[in-house]
């Protein structure tokens, strides 16, 4: 796939050494991604989109495709972090859905490998991978959302059981997951980020109520999750008792990590096929002169920018691939990527004029939900503080 | 391709911080021979010492025979002090424009003289500042009554056309698009009339042409796009030189809130403060690795990519250096604005570099171009 001509740059953008259009790991990615990704759009309608998402789900976990990065042993594929690089420019470029359990292939199940303990690697790590169970993260509360140190749910030890009390919000998809890591206060006296605990709580409980909230997008993706009471086994602990903030930091590492591999490819299909668009008016005259300057121009920008985003990515996965630990880059790579996919959702559905309005359009999906990206897995506000604190030695 | 640095890049870095840092100051940036011809004799010798001047020349003409991304870690760390220096002129623009349009004995000549930093070469290419589409811009090269060259026409605003001690000039022969000539600076009908822009670093001279002598050193070979290659790899060495500048800056600018304190606490505690600095620094980083991306491809790349990710390198280089001056002398508040402080002398440069071979703006309409929208 190319942009126009022959000789034009490819939608990716130029050869990369370390991650070559015909590495082996492409190589044998790519004609399974032709034989088993649906061909069809994905439902616009959440339950059959997120049903939809997880038969994806099950036929790249079937494939031996789900969760490159997770070890061999636990159903993955063990693949290091150049790797999972081009197994996400791969998906894009086939445009394949996402899945349905990401939130837990990508950070709840890769924590609970590194932090254990075994008992719950075995209990919970294969349904995670295969979608048979769908799970979603207790973090943010309504009085604890960049604070998050903040937290109030609580859980007391009764005899075999956790007893937990508390409400969650921000919670992507809980009306469809059956379990919940929760992270509260399990220690008493405990202040801030000491003695919280990272739970693993079934949501099919009399103690659990699932609320959908509504979002400026139509969609209810996020959730309130009341616990009054609510039930789990005592050793459903990840990590150590009380050393739950260890557990959220690792799992937040991940999110940093994981959107470096997973967002610049997509943007760059996205980009590619804006600039169809923008082809397509251009020869049908379609376009005021002005506006076909400034709107090439802008495409220009975004795929510049795509680009760097795409070479910090791949200085991530190189610095992880050799044992470094990505610390406040992180917040560098969320910053970039965010501005440019508020950025390039909002070209793309204003160059549709009238028809970026509709709410069904896919476009215009994209742009609604973008309005987000500078609010979840952390803000933008709170990523400038952690790099101007962090990374510039500016005072807190 | 190696994304994190070599030992031995890592090495090029460090020593040429340390030598920079140690040849410059803010007085030196003063001096009246740098306002006059543009940098400093003594520093430029040292420079030579180091073999800098034939860093990406072939060992057999005496050179290093580094690639684009050596040369541009030079560069990022020549603008971070603002290097007044004809490096860009003459190792980068003239020195490659040479080598890879060049044919025979006197380039070959002038190559090696070149690379031991004996004599300093300017480019005239591409117009006003070098931004110029046509490699030859008002230059045309005829032959006079002996059947030699000579060229007549205006060549613009050249990067230390008044200071070089030879000028390569781009002029276009009758039937062709351009050919490379040599011009000696004492030949009759040269003037070359320094211009008084607001960068006091750095210096451009307007070089008119009036039936000048001439020879011609371009072979049989592409000389079109050989130049084009060579503004390229000048184009990203200039973006290379941007980025150390507004690293530079974003260091004044954190260094400044650290220690300033107003309401009894440092400025830089104030979110406003703060996350300007992270704008920058994450803009900066961005565009250091765009950067490095083009020096890459430019070394060993495919030539369609080559010159689109060298734009998308300006492009952002440019914007990045533009914000971060203007950053500076805000967050500095009143120190900034003086003549005193070194700010201004970055926002002279970033007002310069941003237009030389070509701005931002002009870049992005480039990349649009070849994206085909």
């Amino acid at each position: 796939m190319s942009y126009g001509p022959a000789n034009a740059p490819s939608v990716l953008g130029p050869e990369l050494g370390l991650v070559p259009r015909d590495h082996p790991y492409r190589v044998e990615f790519r004609p399974w991604l032709a034989d088993n990704t649906p061909t069809e759009p994905e439902p616009h309608y959440q339950d059959a989109l997120v049903a939809f998402r997880r038969d994806w789900q099950r036929t790249l976990h079937s494939g031996g495709w789900a969760g490159p990065s997770w070890p061999a042993e636990y159903g993955g594929r063990g693949s290091g972090s150049l790797e999972q690089f081009m197994y996400y420019e791969e998906l894009a470029l086939a445009r394949a859905p996402e899945i349905a359990n990401a939130p837990a292939v990508l950070l709840l199940g890769p924590t609970v490998i590194v932090h254990g303990p075994d008992r719950l690697k075995q209990r919970f790590l294969p349904g995670i991978l295969s979608g048979e169970d769908m799970w979603c993260q207790g973090f943010s509360e309504p009085e604890a959302g960049s604070d998050l140190a903040a937290l109030r749910t609580r859980a007391r030890l009764d005899g075999d059981h956790w007893v937990v009390d508390g409400q969650k919000i921000w919670t992507t998809w809980a009306q469809y997951a059956q379990w919940c890591a929760v992270l509260c206060r399990t220690e008493d006296g405990s202040e801030r980020h000491r003695g919280l605990s990272l739970l693993l709580v079934a949501l099919d409980q009399p103690g659990v109520t699932v609320r959908p909230i509504l979002q400026m997008n139509g969609a209810q993706e996020f959730c309130e999750v009341f616990f009054e009471g609510a039930r789990a086994d005592a050793d459903c602990v990840v990590g150590a008792r009380g050393e739950g903030w260890s557990a959220a930091m690792t799992m937040f590492e991940y999110e940093r990590a994981d959107q470096g591999f997973t967002c610049h490819a997509r943007q760059l299909v996205r980009i590619a096929d804006i600039a169809t668009l923008l082809r397509s008016l251009r020869e049908q005259g379609k376009l005021a002169p002005w506006r076909l300057d400034a709107a090439r121009v802008q495409l220009a920008d975004l795929w510049a920018r795509a680009q760097r985003l795409r070479r910090l990515n791949l200085r991530a996965a190189a610095q992880i691939e050799s044992g470094q630990r990505l610390g406040p880059a992180g917040s560098v790579v969320k910053l970039f990527w965010s501005e440019l996919e508020q950025d390039l959702a909002a070209f793309g559905a204003e160059l549709l004029g009238a028809t970026g309005l509709e709410r069904a359009h896919p476009w215009t999906e994209h742009y609604l939900g973008s309005r987000a990206a500078s609010i979840y897995s952390g803000t933008t506000e709170i990523q400038r503080n952690i790099v101007a604190e962090r990374l510039l030695g500016l005072p807190h | 391709m190696n994304v994190t640095l070599t030992d031995e890049q890592q090495e090029i870095r460090s020593v040429a911080r340390q030598f920079l840092d140690g040849v410059t100051s803010s007085e030196g940036l003063r001096a009246p021979e740098v306002r006059r011809v543009g940098f400093d004799e003594l520093v430029w010798r040292q420079i030579a010492e180091l073999g800098w001047p034939g860093m990406c020349l072939s060992e057999d003409l005496g050179g290093l025979d580094f690639g684009q991304v050596e040369r541009c870690l030079l560069m990022e760390e020549m603008g971070r002090v603002l290097l007044p220096s004809p490096f860009l002129s003459s190792a980068v623009l003239a020195a490659d424009a040479l080598m890879l349009a060049g044919s025979g004995d006197v380039p070959a000549e002038l190559l090696t003289r070149l690379a031991l930093g004996e004599i300093r070469a300017a480019l005239v290419a591409g117009g006003d500042l070098h931004a110029g589409e046509d490699l030859a811009g008002r230059v045309s090269a005829g032959c006079d009554a002996a059947e030699q060259w000579c060229l007549s026409g205006n060549g613009g605003l050249a990067l230390d056309g008044a200071s070089a001690e030879v000028l390569l000039i781009a002029a276009a022969p009758g039937g062709e698009r351009v050919g490379l000539f040599v011009v000696d600076i004492d030949a009759p009908g040269l003037s070359r009339v320094p211009a008084a822009l607001i960068d006091q670093t750095r210096q451009f001279a307007e070089v008119r042409l009036d039936q000048v002598p001439a020879r011609r050193v371009d072979g049989d070979g592409d000389t079109e796009s050989a130049l084009r290659t060579a503004v390229l790899r000048g184009t990203v060495a200039l973006a290379a030189e941007m980025v150390g500048g507004a690293q530079r800056c974003l260091e004044m600018c954190v260094q400044y809130a650290k220690d300033r304190r107003q309401f009894g606490v440092p400025i830089g505690s104030f979110q406003v403060i703060k996350h300007r600095c992270a704008i920058l620094a994450v803009d900066i980083d961005a565009a250091r690795e765009a950067v490095m991306l083009a020096a890459e491809v430019l070394t060993d790349g495919d030539p369609v990519d080559a010159e689109i990710v060298t734009c998308a390198a300006k492009a952002a280089a440019g914007d990045t250096f533009q914000t971060a001056v203007r950053d500076t002398v805000q967050i500095h508040g009143g120190i900034g604005y003086t003549d005193e402080h070194d700010a201004h002398l970055y926002f002279n440069r970033a007002q310069t570099s941003g237009l030389t071979l070509g701005s931002s703006a002009q870049h992005r309409h480039r990349i649009a171009e070849l994206l085909d929208v």
